[in-house]
Parts: C-alpha cells; sequence; structure tokens
C-alpha cells in the first residue's frame, strides 16, 4: 500500500471509531475487514483521535498500560502490553459518579504512578521508574470498547485507545520509598461485594515495570513521560463488567482506597455530543 | 444407606490415590449431614491407625466458589498431622491431580468454641498467624463434585505446609496482605486476604459455629487453614511453586515423583 493509501485508510478507521464513541454505537472489529492491520498503523489511528480531541480541547494527563498480565496476553497473542493515552475529561475522583459515556464497561483495581521528573531515554528500569515517581495512588479504570462485544484483537484494541473508558483517582498519595509494590494487595468490590482481588506482582511482576515499559516504548516513538504524568500501571486482577448504578471500590489496604458510582445510563453519545453542540465532525 | 461402606469406599481412594465417580451419581439421597459423617467416619478410622487431628480447614470461602457450588457458606474439613508437610519438598506419591493455594494459616493457645463465636474470641484464643500453602486433591474424577461429594471427600484436602515464622495476630491487617504464586518463575496468581470472606478471621468464626452444631471444637494446638487466598493452580512434576506472602516472606515448593 502506498503512504497515501495507508494514510487514507488510518484515517476512515480513525473516523469509525470515533462515530462508535460518538453515536455510542460499538462497531464491528476493525481487524475483521482489515487483517493485517498492524500495530503501528493501529497507534496511528488511536493518536489521530486523541489528536481531535485535543482540537476541541481536551488534553493530554498521562498514559495507561494494558494487557500486563500473562493471561491478557496469552488471549491476544502478545507477548508485550500496549498503552493508551488519558485525557482530561476522562479524570474522576474519589466519591464522584461517573457521567462518561460508557458502552460495555468493565472496572479494575491498579495502582496510578504520578511522576515528579520527565522519563526520557532508552533502557529505563523499574530504578529509573521509582526514582522518577513523585506518589502512587489507588485507582479504578473503567475499561471500555467501541468494538461490539469486546471481540478484540491487538489492533482493535490499540486503535481504540488501549480499550479505555474512563479513570478514578484515589486521595492518598504514597511515595514509594520502602514499599514493596509487587506485594501489595489490592481488593475490588462492587455493590460491597469482593468480586477481584490480587496483588501488584499481577502486573509484569512489579507495576514499575510497566511504566518502565512505556517509557521506553513512548521513547522510541519520539515521546517522552512528563513530570505530572499520571500512568495508570495495569489490572492487578481480572476485569469485571459493571451497570449503571453499580457502586466501585478499590482498596490497597495503606495505599489507600478510592470508590465511584456508575453513572446511570444517559442519553448516550449522540445527544450528549449534540447538547454540547461542538463535538460531532 | 449404608455410611460405613460409602467412607471405606472414599477411604480406599484416598489411600489408593485413585480416581472414583461422584458419591451423589449412585447415591442420590445423600445429604450434607450424611456427608460430614462419612469424614467424621474416616477421621475415626486414621484416629485408630495412629494418625493425630492437627486442626481443621476450610473451604469454599470465596464467593466465586460458592456460586459456583451453589451454596451460601463455607464447608470444613480435617488435617491430619501425617499429611503435613514439613519442608517445601513434595511427592506427587499418593496423589491424583493436586493443586496449591496459598493461605493464611491460625495456630490456636486457647479452645474455641460456641455457636455465638465472634472475630473477638478468635483473636484471644489465637498464639499465632502463619503463612501457608494447602495441597488440594479431589479424589472425584476431573476434580468434578458437588457440595456433598467435596465435604465427604473431607473437603478436597491432601497436604499442607506452614511457614517457619509465625506471627502475632496484631502483626497486620490480615485482609490487606498481597500474596503471589509464581510457578517456574511466572506470575501464575496474586490475591489478597480478603478474598477469604472478606477477612480470613470470618472463615474461623464461621468454622467455630459449624462446629458448634455437631459437638466439636478448635482445640489447643490446632491448626486451621482459613480458605484458598488466590484460585488453585496445578501442580507438575519438576514444578517449583514460590508462594510470597507480603512483608511476611515466602514459601518455596519443589514437586517431585
Amino acid at each position: 500500500m502506498s503512504d497515501a493509501k495507508l494514510d487514507a485508510l488510518t484515517e476512515t478507521l480513525a473516523d469509525a471509531l470515533w462515530e462508535a464513541e460518538q453515536y455510542g454505537r460499538p462497531i464491528a472489529p476493525l481487524t475483521a475487514e482489515h487483517p493485517d492491520l498492524t500495530q503501528e498503523q493501529a497507534y496511528q489511528i488511536q493518536i489521530r483521535n486523541i489528536e481531535r480531541k485535543r482540537t476541541y480541547g481536551d488534553e493530554v494527563v498521562g498514559y495507561k498500560v494494558g494487557l500486563t498480565s500473562r493471561p491478557m496476553q496469552e488471549m491476544l497473542g502478545v507477548h508485550q502490553p500496549d498503552f493508551g493515552h488519558l485525557l482530561r475529561s476522562m479524570r474522576y475522583g474519589t466519591g464522584q459518579v461517573v457521567d462518561f459515556p460508557l458502552l460495555q464497561p468493565r472496572v479494575e483495581a491498579e495502582l496510578a504512578f504520578v511522576l515528579r521528573s520527565d522519563l526520557d531515554g532508552r533502557d529505563v528500569t523499574v530504578q529509573d521508574v521509582l526514582a522518577a515517581t513523585e506518589y502512587v495512588l489507588p485507582a479504578i479504570e473503567i475499561i471500555d470498547s467501541r468494538i461490539a462485544d469486546w471481540r478484540i484483537q491487538l489492533a482493535d484494541t490499540i486503535a481504540d485507545n488501549a480499550s479505555s473508558g474512563c479513570f478514578a483517582l484515589g486521595d492518598t498519595a504514597t511515595p514509594v520509598t520502602g514499599r514493596n509494590l509487587a506485594g501489595v494487595g489490592g481488593v475490588l468490590r462492587v455493590n460491597g461485594e469482593i468480586v477481584q482481588t490480587g496483588a501488584g506482582a499481577a502486573v509484569l511482576g512489579h507495576p514499575a515495570q510497566a511504566v518502565a515499559w512505556l517509557a521506553n516504548t513512548l521513547t522510541s516513538l519520539g515521546t517522552t513521560m512528563r513530570a505530572g504524568d499520571v500512568v495508570l500501571s495495569g489490572a492487578i486482577s481480572a476485569a469485571v463488567p459493571v451497570r449503571p448504578g453499580d457502586r466501585v471500590s478499590v482498596s490497597f489496604g495503606r495505599l489507600g482506597r478510592v470508590n465511584i458510582t456508575i453513572g446511570e445510563p444517559q442519553a448516550a453519545g449522540l445527544a450528549r455530543v449534540e447538547a454540547k453542540g461542538d463535538v460531532l465532525p | 444407606m449404608d455410611l460405613r461402606a460409602i467412607a471405606e469406599e472414599v477411604w480406599r481412594h484416598q489411600v489408593d490415590a485413585t480416581e472414583m465417580q461422584k458419591l451423589t451419581e449412585r447415591y442420590p439421597g445423600l445429604t450434607v449431614a450424611d456427608a460430614y459423617e462419612i469424614q467424621r467416619l474416616n477421621t475415626d478410622r486414621a484416629l485408630s491407625q495412629g494418625d493425630v487431628l492437627a486442626g481443621w480447614k476450610m473451604g469454599l470461602t470465596s464467593r466465586a466458589k460458592q456460586v459456583s457450588v451453589g451454596v451460601e457458606e463455607p464447608i470444613y474439613g480435617r488435617l491430619f498431622r501425617s499429611q503435613e508437610l514439613t519442608d517445601g519438598e513434595l511427592s506427587l506419591a499418593g496423589l491424583i491431580h493436586p493443586r496449591v493455594e496459598p493461605e493464611l494459616a491460625f495456630v490456636f493457645k486457647h479452645r474455641l468454641a460456641g455457636p455465638q463465636v465472634t472475630a473477638r474470641d478468635v483473636w484471644l484464643a489465637t498464639e499465632c498467624v502463619m503463612p501457608a500453602v494447602e495441597i488440594i486433591d479431589s479424589r472425584y474424577r476431573d476434580f468434578s463434585f458437588t457440595l456433598v461429594d467435596v465435604i465427604a471427600d473431607n473437603a478436597s484436602f491432601a497436604r499442607f505446609w506452614l511457614a517457619d515464622q509465625a506471627y502475632s495476630p496484631y502483626h497486620c491487617a490480615w485482609d490487606e496482605v498481597g500474596v503471589a504464586v509464581r510457578q517456574n518463575g511466572e506470575v501464575k496468581q496474586t490475591g489478597a486476604g480478603a478474598a477469604v470472606l472478606g477477612h480470613p478471621v470470618r472463615a474461623v468464626v464461621q468454622l467455630a459455629r459449624m462446629l458448634a452444631q455437631v459437638g466439636q471444637a478448635v482445640e489447643p494446638g490446632m491448626v486451621v487453614l482459613t480458605g484458598g487466598i488466590t484460585e488453585a493452580i496445578h501442580l507438575h512434576r519438576g514444578d517449583e511453586v514460590v508462594v510470597d506472602f507480603d512483608g511476611l516472606g515466602e514459601l518455596r515448593l519443589n514437586i517431585r515423583d
């Protein structure tokens, strides 16, 4: 394929995902029609839509690392994680009702890293990440897919911003010094019932390993993580489907807790967008 | 129904490490009470042959497992001294399709019994808490069973091993302890103590109350395995399994013939 044709393809597929999100209507996997879609093209699609959101005033506040557990990697037949962008519009705080337009949401317990300094360069190690981390926060990631029934291949999820929905951060900030983040236990509850437990080691053996992978990957793509960026390091357990009205909480023991309520179904993307009057292409 | 004959059959399969058909397929009228009676009959048999009752184990302590078997409460089984490992060398001899799961063990200094036992009573009676692993092994074909079957089969108990280091019951919040299970270097399972009924102490409370109904108790010196913190993982010859309890140390198992 020529560069122009490739460009046209990524634009078409980016538009398809954009519309799926705006209209609240999941679409068939991109890879169903384009089985040869590469990781690189998929990231181009992701970045196109992130850029589009930025032109509407949104802002990148960090990244999420996905596919950090062996079961997830095996499910998609890959040997490394992927990443997505976190936008200001996706961010919630503890105690809030999440009114983000969600299609088929699932929740995960994660540790969020907040950087004190830029994390640049190749061969970034776990130690580099710890040295660059201001603190960690307990987090709930609400993952979502614009692909119908979550029938995703690797390229589908990458193009779809690594199946991001939104995220909520707790208020307890803990410096990483003297903490074994691999050992930290986490508990995910939905409506008061424990649905998953896990420990930091579920994330590539150590959550900072995911952040190191991200730093190295971004560097190879010509980008750098900046001081203040938030990084969701990856789920410590399997994701759990949720519905409007569900109360979700994550507890990381002494590292704190975070809780949210999934909002009632709203006028889906389209009406919301029309009400705002500025987002539809 | 001749519970003694059924108990004899279960015992045979436990001793010979051979798979059996589900009891409930052949004796559809078998009740939970019958199943516990079968378990008790086989305990008498073990004790008469010189074994010692080392304590109790709790099973079906996670909501997910209770749902999968269709019950609302956990089950219990008996721990025997002859099945306690003293080091991390686990022989597959005498096992059918063993799995391992990480647990917290409570060791008792005072008797604990009664229908009204609370968490407070458990703490007062507890000498120490120890990281532990339990090897479970169902005598049923394909590890497939109903509630009644698994109770009759001593709640799938096979072996147990406690860490060398013991901790005061007030050492930490046991529901927050993170646990990672590595098999041959790869993280296979992670969990936190809360996976056990929200807090492992609740498993002991439930046990004491269930035992009270049948005139039994947790006696001084006994061990209680409170229930799996993660899903159990399959064991194979040559495996090295390392179970890491956050800040409490690790247990390292080597699986051999």
